[in-house]
This record gives structure tokens, C-alpha cells and sequence, in this order.
């Protein structure tokens, strides 16, 4: 892990929620300009510039476009395709950038409209772009769906039961109910969840997580060059990435992840393990995906997710911050974009910017995001610059 | 002007032709006895691309299923609708619907065999359908 010394120095959020008169460029250029700004740096200082491709409003060669439409000219342009995990990713590739020299400040920016930008005929196009064409597609799986079948599996392996998932998002809304940013901040009980109609048995709708607009943008660079910059800088301690299938009727198990593996990667790099970790920022897609992250990344025993969560560890007074701005559940989830504002707001956690959610004591936290149906990992420890 | 058509998967076109025979094919690895699905030119086990298709008992146990009760792309008399995950007996998992159910009665575990339905686009397709535990003898 010596070598690793790349840092986060600057980040910025748009507006989030539902915003009807921002396309995803626009959405994504005011956050590289806030983050610059946040760094103390230049738009014209940036050298290299990662992005993920816009759902709403795709382009050929997403990273140079937008490097065009802020008039920058940068080293290094790339554009990051892995699902849900597409955030780490691209973290990821930036500091692998910057270490090999190709270029000195990057950043990560990405922006969506899947609130308010996809037509009927875009939204039933990406539900069923998902599943295998020849295999999988012909017996109509929605998204829902999959997760459902690996609901469905671990109740029947463990005993997890639908009271126990519900706890997911009543713990994400205590959390939100404290984010002015998050697009929903009315507390539930277990009760209003199973209250919430059936979308994919035993899943229901407030199983689910939103569907936003806004985007983010963050600003690495070399850690020995954070300590001239306007912010504290947050290092990147551990990385680690796992990819075990595509497809879910592929998948070794169902109910343990390739989260289990990254997760490793991830520690062993950071030279540390869970129990070092202050705050955990999952991916909470559904609810059923949270709770396995928790027990696949070593927070508690497999198969006692459900217990996990039912004892409150991970709300705002529990012993394991999870998701402290609210995660994908309530807080906001533009596509690919989605696991950014956990990057953001563990950097606010660090610098002490998280207000009502401040925690004390923050040197380690724990990010972890998946693409595809739970099949592709990425793990992400980042502690403070020194 | 003359559009060409990307080139079908081969091993998809023999398994779908398999299908509108009403077989549900597999393939067996001629070099290590591995079963896989879906088929491809190479076993994913030992890697060799000796492998056989041959045809599935069509019984096996719902590994894991989900009641679909919201599909944009459906209409409402089609839903819910069971997805499920099928073990065959030969070892191999795929994806398919369980259909001729009752729905509530539905549980992991289960034994069920093929039977194959007809799409809008003449394609027959392997779905599944409940067995009963005498029609079927010693399983449970």
C-alpha cells in the first residue's frame, strides 16, 4: 500500500432530487466546476477527467465531450462503464492515472436525469436491456426481480425474513430525515415498509431505491500535493475489485458476493479490518443487497444480516454508521452516479461538514459498490491525508 | 442498400432449434464430464472445446423464485408472474417461469420438470411446471 498515495482534494454536489431544467452535461460540468472550486484549483488545472456515460442522454465519447463543453484540453480522458460500480471504478482508474504520470489532477464527474429525463419507451428499453437475450430475457425478469431471487434465497438458507429487510430502509430514512439534500427524509417503520405493495415477491417497494436526478464530481490528485490545497485531503487507503458472473442464474452463489473477495482486497491493501472501520457507505440498491454487503464484507457472521439490521447497528445511534447521507434507499440514485454521494459524503465525514450526521472520530471508512445483478464488486477504504 | 446482421450465437441457435423440438438441451464436456449452460465453444471447466449437447431429463428443484407483480413491458392478466431459478438435475442452473401453479404453494426446493410453450415469435421455450411427489416417486 506504499505506493498508494493519491488523495481526494475537492468535491462538489449539484442540486439532487428531481431537477427538470439541467441536462445530465449540464448537471455534470456545474459539479467538475464546484469541485474545482472546493479544491482551490482551476477548471484549466485539470489534466485528466473520467465521467460515465449518461442513460438519459448518451454520448459517443462521454469524458472528451464534456471536456469540450468546459473548454479544457486534458492528458488523460476516459469513460467508465461498470453498472453500480462504475464510482470505484473510475476512483480507481484515476489514481492508477495519476501514479503511472498520466496526469497530475483528475477528476471523477458523472451526472444523470433518470428522474426526469427518460421517456416511457427509454425506461422500458433499460428495464429490458438487463438479462441474458437468449436465456434469461424470454421469461420477463425485471431488475426487482433478480434481487428478489437472491431474497428469496438467503430467507430460505438463513431464515431472513421480511421484517428484517425492512429494516433497510428504516434505517436509511433515520439517516436522510438529518440530509437537507435527500430527496426523501420521512422516517418509516417496519410496519409502512411491509405496508408498500409487492413489486418482485418477497421485495416491495420501499425494498427499492429511488430514482433521481443530479451528479457529483471529486478531484484526486498526489497526496504530498494535498498539503498545499484548500481542503484536508482524504486518502485512498485500500482497493479492491471482484467480478463473478453477469448474469444472475450464472452466479456461484447466491448469497454470498464477490463483496467477500473485494472486500478483502481491500482491507489487506489498507492494512486493516472491520473492525477499524468507523463508517460503512454500501450499496443499497434493494434492501436484500445492503444486508448481504454487510455480512460479505465482515461486519457480521453470514447468514446474520437480518439480525444485523434488526438490531439497529447501523442507524444513526448503532454502532456501525451505515450510509450516513441516506444512501440510494432515500438520499438520491441518478444510474451509475448513484454511489458518488456516499464518496461525497465520507469526505464531509472527514473534514466535519456532515452537520446533524456528523460522527466523531472518523479516521476510516468503508465504501463498497456493485454493478450488474450483485456481479460486479468494487471495496474503497479511505482514511485521512496525512 | 444491403443490412448484415451480426452473426447468431451458434451454440443459441442450436439450443433454440433443440427447443422448437420440444428437447431441452445441455452440454456435457466430452473431456472432463462437466455439465454447462448455457452452451459455448469451450468448457468452462477444463477448457477444452470437446463438448457434446445432449438432452436434459427436464426435471430438477426451484433453487431459488419471485412472484413478478410490476412489469412495465407486461400486461396486468399476465402478472404475477413466477421467475424462478431451476437446478437440473444434471447439475446446471438456468433461468425459466414456473407455470400451472399455485402461486402461494411455490417454495425453494421444489421438484418440477419442463414442458415448453410457444411465444408470439413462434420460439418455444422451456418453462416449468410443479411435480407431484407420487408422479415423480422417491425425491421427497
Amino acid at each position: 500500500m506504499k505506493s498508494r498515495s493519491v488523495s481526494i482534494v475537492g468535491m462538489a454536489e449539484t442540486q439532487l432530487g428531481v431537477i427538470k431544467d439541467r441536462s445530465p452535461m449540464e448537471l455534470g460540468a456545474t459539479a467538475v466546476v464546484g469541485a474545482c472550486a472546493d479544491a482551490g484549483l482551476s477548471v484549466g488545472d485539470i489534466d485528466g477527467l473520467i465521467t460515465s456515460n449518461s442513460l438519459v442522454a448518451p454520448l459517443m465519447y462521454h469524458a472528451e465531450a464534456t471536456a469540450e463543453y468546459l473548454g479544457i484540453t486534458p492528458r488523460h480522458c476516459l469513460s467508465v462503464a461498470t453498472g453500480g460500480g462504475t464510482t470505484f471504478t473510475a476512483i480507481h482508474h484515476a489514481a492508477m492515472a495519476i501514479e503511472a504520470g498520466l496526469a497530475d489532477t483528475v477528476v471523477v464527474a458523472m451526472a444523470d436525469s433518470m428522474r426526469s429525463g427518460l421517456s416511457r419507451e427509454q425506461a422500458l428499453r433499460v428495464q429490458a436491456s438487463s438479462g441474458h437475450p437468449v436465456y434469461e430475457r424470454p421469461y420477463c425478469p425485471t431488475v426487482p426481480a433478480y434481487y428478489a431471487l437472491i431474497a428469496r434465497a438467503h430467507m430460505d438458507a438463513y431464515g431472513t425474513t421480511e421484517e428484517q429487510l425492512a429494516e433497510a430502509m428504516v434505517s436509511s430514512r433515520a439517516w436522510a430525515a438529518n440530509n437537507p439534500t435527500s430527496q426523501y427524509r420521512d422516517l418509516v417503520s417496519v410496519a409502512d415498509v411491509l405496508a408498500s405493495p409487492l413489486i418482485a415477491d418477497p421485495l416491495r417497494l420501499l425494498d427499492c431505491s429511488i430514482v433521481s436526478d443530479g451528479g457529483a464530481a471529486l478531484v484526486l490528485t498526489r497526496t504530498e500535493r494535498a498539503a498545499d490545497m484548500a481542503q484536508p485531503a482524504v486518502e485512498l487507503l485500500g482497493y479492491g475489485e471482484a467480478h463473478h458472473y453477469e448474469h444472475i442464474s450464472q452466479a456461484p452463489s447466491l448469497t454470498t458476493s464477490a463483496a467477500a473477495e473485494s472486500g478483502r482486497m481491500a482491507y489487506a491493501q489498507a492494512g486493516l479490518g472491520p473492525e477499524k472501520i468507523d463508517i460503512a457507505q454500501l450499496y443499497d440498491c434493494f434492501s436484500i443487497a445492503l444486508l448481504i454487503q454487510l455480512e460479505d464484507l465482515g461486519f457480521c457472521a453470514k447468514g446474520e444480516g437480518g439480525a444485523f439490521l434488526q438490531s439497529g447497528a447501523t442507524r444513526p445511534d448503532g454502532a456501525l454508521p451505515v450510509n450516513t447521507h441516506g444512501g440510494m434507499l432515500s438520499h438520491c440514485h441518478p444510474g451509475n452516479p448513484g454511489a458518488l454521494f456516499a464518496v461525497t459524503e465520507a469526505v464531509k465525514q472527514f473534514r466535519g461538514e456532515a452537520g446533524e450526521r456528523q460522527q466523531t472520530d472518523v479516521n476510516h471508512i468503508l465504501l463498497h459498490a456493485q454493478g450488474g445483478i450483485m456481479s460486479s464488486h468494487s471495496s474503497l477504504i479511505l482514511g485521512r491525508g496525512h | 442498400m444491403t443490412v448484415t446482421a451480426p452473426a447468431q450465437d451458434s451454440n443459441a441457435v442450436v439450443y433454440l432449434a433443440a427447443c422448437n423440438d420440444r428437447q431441452l438441451l445441455v452440454q456435457r464436456c466430452n473431456q472432463c464430464q462437466h455439465f454447462q449452460f448455457y452452451p459455448r465453444l469451450f468448457c468452462t471447466a477444463c477448457g477444452s472445446s470437446n463438448l457434446a449437447s445432449v438432452q436434459s431429463s427436464g426435471l430438477g428443484r426451484i433453487a431459488t423464485y419471485t412472484l413478478v407483480r410490476k412489469a412495465p413491458a407486461m400486461a396486468p392478466d399476465q402478472l404475477p408472474l413466477a421467475v424462478a431459478l431451476i437446478d437440473l438435475d444434471e447439475g446446471v442452473r438456468l433461468m425459466s417461469n414456473i407455470v400451472e401453479c399455485d402461486a402461494e404453494q411455490l417454495r425453494c426446493g421444489m421438484r418440477v420438470g419442463v414442458k415448453f410453450i410457444q411465444q408470439e415469435d413462434e420460439q418455444w421455450i422451456p418453462v416449468f411446471t410443479p411435480l407431484n411427489p407420487e408422479e415423480e416417486g422417491c425425491d421427497e
